[in-house]
């Protein structure tokens, strides 16, 4: 079986994007749907990026584009002004497939790659990036470009990539053309879809096709397996008194 | 167009190293703002992680990159700009050194059908015939990415506090780790496992029932450390106390050098202190007591890096840094960041050789000989993949050499390959402080063709001396509000090093807990429109 956990890249990336964002995405395990258990009632810590005039207004518009995102897919909620950045490491979230559930493991870049300074542990065993852009503005679709180059350089060449070209539901204000883009990502070998966090067009599916596409991984690599290292856990903790030397 | 730097934090940190680290992921998570700035483009510093272009190159590297001394900005009256960095701590006796071609001899190639296949037919070849595998610098070179070499390696304890940290903070779910799968030594003249666990112990042919009833009766004494028992050691070696139980050589030897990593010269209560904390250490995550992390040390910084990031930690590597300000009392004002930005903070702390020379004139160093190999193949070959960790004595006993040895699955070099760390106190230079150890693991240099050398062959190598600053005082001629981080010390583990974390983020916020647990993914829910609460443990 061709391990497709193994991502290893170089270690500095310069990014020079500002608008565009990538989620990361491991498929982590494969598993009934019931485990998921979500808790409730705990409150994202509050993110206190100092405001720094005009650029931060781009910054934030995406990251609240991504966030939406991720977040309608998540929880199936759409916030028009939301915390700019969610304050956890990473959501997860099962998709159905068939027979089997995929469990991703989503994770932000965490304002790191504001100053070109994404740690390289960001891409270690990412199976799946979703690249995405905001159609009402051009830029962001030249740097979304950019993101799938150091994907494709620094990523395992195995990683699949889907474009998702965001805020669908302002069609009209639209300056990215849907072939345009649909014509890039057919070049690239992306998967693509136009998205929308506020209406939830195509955010289930653009996962699904992503949960499609991934390689078939039949052993589950959990703790100790062959080719994934293990999470360090309180659960993992076993008793102190099996293959102890003393007593 | 570049973002410009946000203009005030609560504090700055200047470097990547652990302590760094460590300390930015502290201020982030109870709300402090933090600028984690660094004039390097790669994170870790002294504990960095490259690959193998970058580490050929090392030697070449600047340790200053990116200070720059031509910084024009406006200061107050009794202001004064001090230039950033020092040279007082760069890595020193680099030796580098390849003992395989550039390429291919030509009619090696010449075999092959066309240049550019080259690389298929030699891997096919050898799965199929299991012939060795012919490497060159150059083909070694192309994978350049799938290395990750540590100049600083480090094992971590099961049960240390870095593992405890890790999960009570609940960074863990960042990083990967792998346990160590087999604990060596040098016994007799060849290399030995040592058994850590009961079934180790008792299923160890090499060692008699008699010595298995003592080794376990050493073991379950020294855990409970009874004060009858070691009453009479307070100022003896646990050397002494070994010999005094009259136990065997072997016994000895496994229980001195491997479980008590110690040396003929360790203070008894030493001695049983490591002792416990091997077999505490033992039965939580695998066979040993010991993990590695996958991809290389280096990513240790970065995991708490991610942690100060998610919770608004700001970061900026590659920076040109223009210098400290300080005002007329000696007090940390600001950072001066490209030519004439001034960024203000209430605090610094920066890696020691990022500190500016005259904190650091009597700081006192002592030096760890390190030594990298990269080889083709284990230094005890077996059927599946090891990673390795092997309790060397030196120098007759009076020195222990720490090697690690990492294969593919650790996520440090390609596949067939095996690097090799060696690391000790530094007494002469790292070359010869390591030569006894070497000699032994890997074939000789001068090759003799008539005897078939099983060992494996050493491909490339790198000797250096690095600075090890843990012992001297860093708060002798350092300003009130600046704090200096020191770098990687000769311990297996970062132990100490969080313990440094740990006093630097106390004495600028006393009282506060320091890394409570973060959220998880699960527990936060985002913008329901109520007010915002910080998690609770």
């Amino acid at each position: 079986m061709k391990n497709y956990n193994f991502a290893k890249y170089d270690g500095f990336i310069l990014w020079r994007c500002r608008v565009s964002k990538v989620l990361v995405l491991r498929k982590i395990s494969i598993d009934s749907v019931e485990n998921l258990i979500r808790k409730k009632s705990v409150q994202s810590p509050t993110r206190k990026v100092p405001k720094h005039g005009e650029q931060n207004r781009d910054g934030t518009e995406t990251e609240r584009s991504y966030a939406s995102l991720v977040l309608r897919f998540v929880k199936g909620q759409f916030h028009e002004y939301q915390e700019s950045t969610i304050g956890a490491a990473f959501l997860t979230q099962t998709v159905c497939l068939d027979d089997t559930t995929v469990k991703f493991e989503i994770w932000d870049t965490a304002g790191q790659e504001r100053y070109h300074s994404l740690a390289p542990m960001y891409y270690r065993g990412a199976q799946a990036a979703i690249v995405v852009y905001d159609i009402t503005n051009q830029d962001t679709f030249g740097r979304a470009k950019t993101w799938v180059k150091e994907l494709q350089r620094q990523a395992s060449p195995t990683i699949v990539i889907a474009l998702a070209g965001n805020k669908q539901d302002l069609a009209n204000k639209r300056m990215v053309e849907f072939e345009e883009a649909q014509t890039y990502a057919d070049e690239n070998g992306l998967l693509f879809m136009e998205t929308s966090a506020k209406t939830a067009m195509n955010v289930n599916d653009i996962f699904l096709a992503i949960a499609k596409k991934l390689p078939k991984n039949e052993q589950v690599t959990g703790p100790g397996g062959s080719g994934q290292g293990r999470r360090l856990t309180e659960g993992d903790a076993g008793s102190k008194a099996t293959g102890n030397c003393c007593k | 167009m570049d973002y410009e730097l946000p203009t005030e934090f609560d504090i700055i940190i200047v470097g990547t190293g652990i302590v760094e680290s460590i300390v930015s992921a502290a201020a982030s998570r109870i709300g402090k703002t933090v600028l984690h700035i660094d004039s390097q483009d790669y994170y870790g510093g002294f504990w960095a992680s490259f690959n193998l272009e970058q580490i050929d190159k090392l030697c070449e590297r600047n340790q200053n990159a990116n200070v720059d001394i031509s910084a024009d900005v406006q200061l107050n009256e009794g202001e004064r700009l001090i230039q950033i960095g020092n040279n007082n701590f760069d890595l020193k006796n680099t030796s580098q050194k390849w003992s395989i071609p550039e390429k291919l001899e030509l009619k090696d190639v010449s075999e092959n059908v066309e240049g550019d296949n080259c690389d298929v037919t030699e891997t096919e070849a050898d799965n199929g015939t299991g012939t060795e595998e012919v490497w060159t610098q150059e083909k070694l070179m192309r994978e350049s990415r799938k290395f990750n070499i540590d100049i600083a390696p480090k094992i971590q304890f099961a049960r240390g506090d870095f593992v405890e940290l890790l999960i009570s903070s609940n960074i863990a779910r960042y990083s990967e780790y792998r346990s160590v799968s087999r604990v060596l030594t040098w016994l007799n003249g060849e290399l030995e496992v040592v058994p850590c666990s009961r079934s180790d112990v008792f299923s160890n042919p090499k060692v008699s029932v008699i010595e298995k009833r003592m080794l376990m009766k050493l073991l379950g004494a020294c855990m409970d450390s009874e004060e009858n028992e070691f009453k009479d050691y307070k100022i003896k070696t646990f050397h002494t106390y070994l010999n005094d139980k009259r136990l065997t050589d072997n016994v000895i030897h496994y229980v001195l050098y491997a479980i008590a990593m110690s040396t003929v010269d360790t203070p008894c209560s030493e001695g049983v202190e490591n002792i416990k904390r091997f077999l505490n250490s033992l039965g939580r995550f695998g066979k040993t007591p010991f993990l590695y992390s996958m991809y290389g040390s280096g990513e240790l910084s970065q995991a708490f890096c991610r942690l100060s990031a998610v919770f608004g930690g700001v970061y900026a590597l590659n920076q040109n840094l223009g210098g400290f300000v300080f005002d007329a009392e000696n007090k940390f004002k600001g950072l001066v960041c490209g030519k004439q930005q001034v960024i203000k903070a209430s605090h610094l702390v920066m890696g020691i050789e990022k500190s500016p020379e005259e904190f650091v004139k009597s700081v006192e160093v002592s030096y760890i000989s390190r030594g990298i190999f990269i080889t083709n193949g284990s230094v005890k070959g077996s059927e599946k993949e090891h990673l390795t960790l092997l309790f060397y004595p030196l120098k007759g006993g009076r020195e222990l050499c720490n090697v690690i040895e990492l294969g593919t699955l650790t996520g440090t070099c390609p596949k067939g390959i095996y690097i090799v760390h060696m690391f000790t106190k530094q007494i002469n230079t790292p070359k010869e402080d390591l030569e006894e150890c070497v000699s032994k693991l890997f074939q000789s240099e001068k090759e003799d063709s008539d005897v078939k050398d099983a060992r494996p062959q050493v491909l490339w190598s790198f000797y250096y001396s690095a600075p090890d600053t843990n012992t001297a005082n860093l708060r002798k001629d350092v300003p009130e509000n600046a704090f200096l981080c020191p770098g990687p010390d000769c311990d297996l583990d970062i132990d100490y090093s969080i313990k440094k974390a740990k006093e630097i983020f106390n004495s600028m916020y006393p009282d506060v807990e320091f890394l409570p647990r973060a959220p998880d993914p699960e527990e936060i829910i985002i913008g329901d429109g109520s007010d915002e609460q910080i998690p609770k443990k």
